[in-house]
């Protein structure tokens, strides 16, 4: 037990997340191949599949220079709220890492419903959720915005006291093994698996369109945050990928930029100052209700 | 679950997982050239004297320590002689080249005081987990200890008086000196408990 109580350096922390984020990516990269080819068995590799594929690694290095130019202001707040709003200090253990991935991945479910729950922030995860395939690649899919967000919701654990680098490998941790759940090629895995970890039949039915599986399976690693919160729905009919409407292009900057092009078309059609702000908050399925509201007016 | 129960389930398991957080064994690790605190026989018989009132003053609650395994300087000496085993312990080339990276504490362990506490064996030493080959360790064994100085930057000056309000009437097994370092090896706190043995 040792070993859960021996102190890290912040120096030893800093380099897992940086081995991890590095060398993760080298094998989700080897995954995608082996996916590919096993599409190409199956003669199921079409031009729009792998058109898609490259988009998606396009919004990856888009979002990666987003980042780079917020990286040290992100970082610097959490030191920040760490050095002056901390109420305890925890050690810098294996020990508190594990319970700061386990706080970081109910963070994260939280996250995760509000960008599902708030319009403006919608805009920027829709990217993530309008192609029409699932594979490795579609777990690099990113909006503009998706750096922005996670800031309001694991920031509480710096207060906490977790030392900034334990809260980034744990959010590090939570991100990678979510790339892995973008696949078809596994199917379900053991029962007890399944009923406690996320797994890619619960996150594609997070990914489909299928009316009944909509705003479901939140999760990151651990599927009980859904179940618990009553979020959880199984994988038991044929999953249809991506977003109403169908976004129907592999144009990477059109696709990084859709959902906040698409919201201020929205918000400048929208009639009244309230109905502008009401898009920006509400639930995306408000505007989709208000349209085919106005579109039912318009007809009669 | 509605909205608002799942936000308040949710408070729960944040105290609940932050409380396990907080309540794990801690383990403190441990360099730089550090003067410990020395007593003459003066400030040890004055001790001794003071000790009721400091006693009391001090009635402090007990700190867990597990056990902690270091390598470095050892020896028989007089207590009023520690600074020498810091220099030695900091002229170690063999042991500091083994260090795998900075460490971030060093311990200080007092053991067998002789019956007037002019001397003690005294270990000053860097847990193994800083080192790639340990060899010749000492163990701290896991007992619970008083805390003489919780963890804080303190001066020489108090660091020196820490040791007037030990117990001396007590029988003594123990005392650990905790230095905590930055980066750059500089002390930033400072830790000390002590161990009694049976009466």
């Amino acid at each position: 037990m040792d070993f859960l109580t021996a102190t890290l350096s912040v120096d030893d922390i800093w380099w897992m997340e940086t081995f991890i984020d590095d060398w993760f990516f080298v094998i989700a990269l080897s995954l995608f191949v082996i996916e590919i080819i096993r599409y190409a068995f199956k003669r199921q590799v079409t031009k729009n599949l792998l058109g898609d594929s490259i988009t998606n690694f396009v919004t990856l290095g888009l979002f990666i220079l987003l980042v780079g130019l917020v990286a040290i202001a992100y970082v610097g707040i959490f030191f920040f709220v760490f050095d002056n709003y901390k109420i305890v200090e925890l050690p810098t253990t294996l020990w508190t890492i594990l319970c700061c991935i386990v706080l970081a991945d109910l963070a994260y479910y939280w996250e995760h419903r509000f960008l599902h729950k708030n319009g403006f922030a919608w805009a920027s995860h829709t990217v993530h959720h309008s192609s029409p395939h699932f594979n490795i690649s579609v777990a690099y899919r990113h909006g503009p915005l998706d750096w922005l967000f996670p800031l309001f919701f694991y920031l509480p654990l710096a207060a906490l006291g977790f030392h900034p680098f334990i809260i980034l490998l744990a959010e590090v941790i939570v991100q990678v093994y979510q790339t892995l759940l973008h696949t078809e090629t596994v199917k379900k895995l053991p029962r007890p698996i399944e009923a406690i970890f996320n797994t890619p039949s619960h996150h594609r039915v997070h990914h489909a369109r299928n009316t009944r599986y909509l705003d479901k399976n939140y999760a990151g690693i651990f599927i009980i945050w859904d179940r618990l919160f009553g979020t959880f729905a199984r994988e038991d009919e044929k999953v249809k990928y991506g977003v109403y409407p169908q976004i129907n292009s592999i144009n990477p900057i059109k696709v990084f930029f859709s959902g906040y092009i698409k919201l201020a078309q929205q918000i400048y059609k929208a009639p009244t100052w309230s109905h502008k702000l009401k898009l920006l908050h509400k639930p995306p399925i408000w505007a989709w209700q208000q349209s085919q509201a106005n579109y039912h007016k318009t007809n009669q | 679950m509605n909205l608002a129960s799942s936000i308040l389930v949710s408070g729960v398991i944040v105290l609940s997982v932050w409380g396990v957080a907080l309540l794990q064994p801690t383990q403190a690790v441990a360099l730089t050239k550090q003067k410990s605190p020395t007593l003459n026989n003066e400030q040890t018989q004055a001790a001794i004297e003071g000790t009721s009132a400091t006693s009391k003053r001090h009635n402090l609650t007990t700190k867990h320590l597990n056990k902690i395994i270091i390598q470095g300087n050892t020896a028989n000496i007089a207590t009023s002689d520690v600074t020498r085993l810091w220099q030695d312990f900091s002229d170690n080339e063999r042991l500091n080249g083994n260090l795998k990276k900075a460490p971030n504490a060093v311990y200080v362990y007092y053991r067998n005081f002789s019956a007037n506490f002019d001397s003690a064996t005294v270990t000053i030493g860097y847990p193994v987990g800083n080192l790639t080959k340990p060899s010749a360790t000492t163990t701290i064994a896991s007992a619970d200890y008083h805390p003489l100085l919780s963890r804080k930057k303190y001066t020489q000056k108090q660091l020196e008086e820490a040791w007037q309000a030990i117990d001396y009437r007590r029988n003594i097994q123990h005392v650990v000196e905790v230095h905590y370092l930055s980066e750059n090896g500089d002390t930033t706190a400072t830790e000390m408990l002590i161990r009694y043995g049976e009466q």
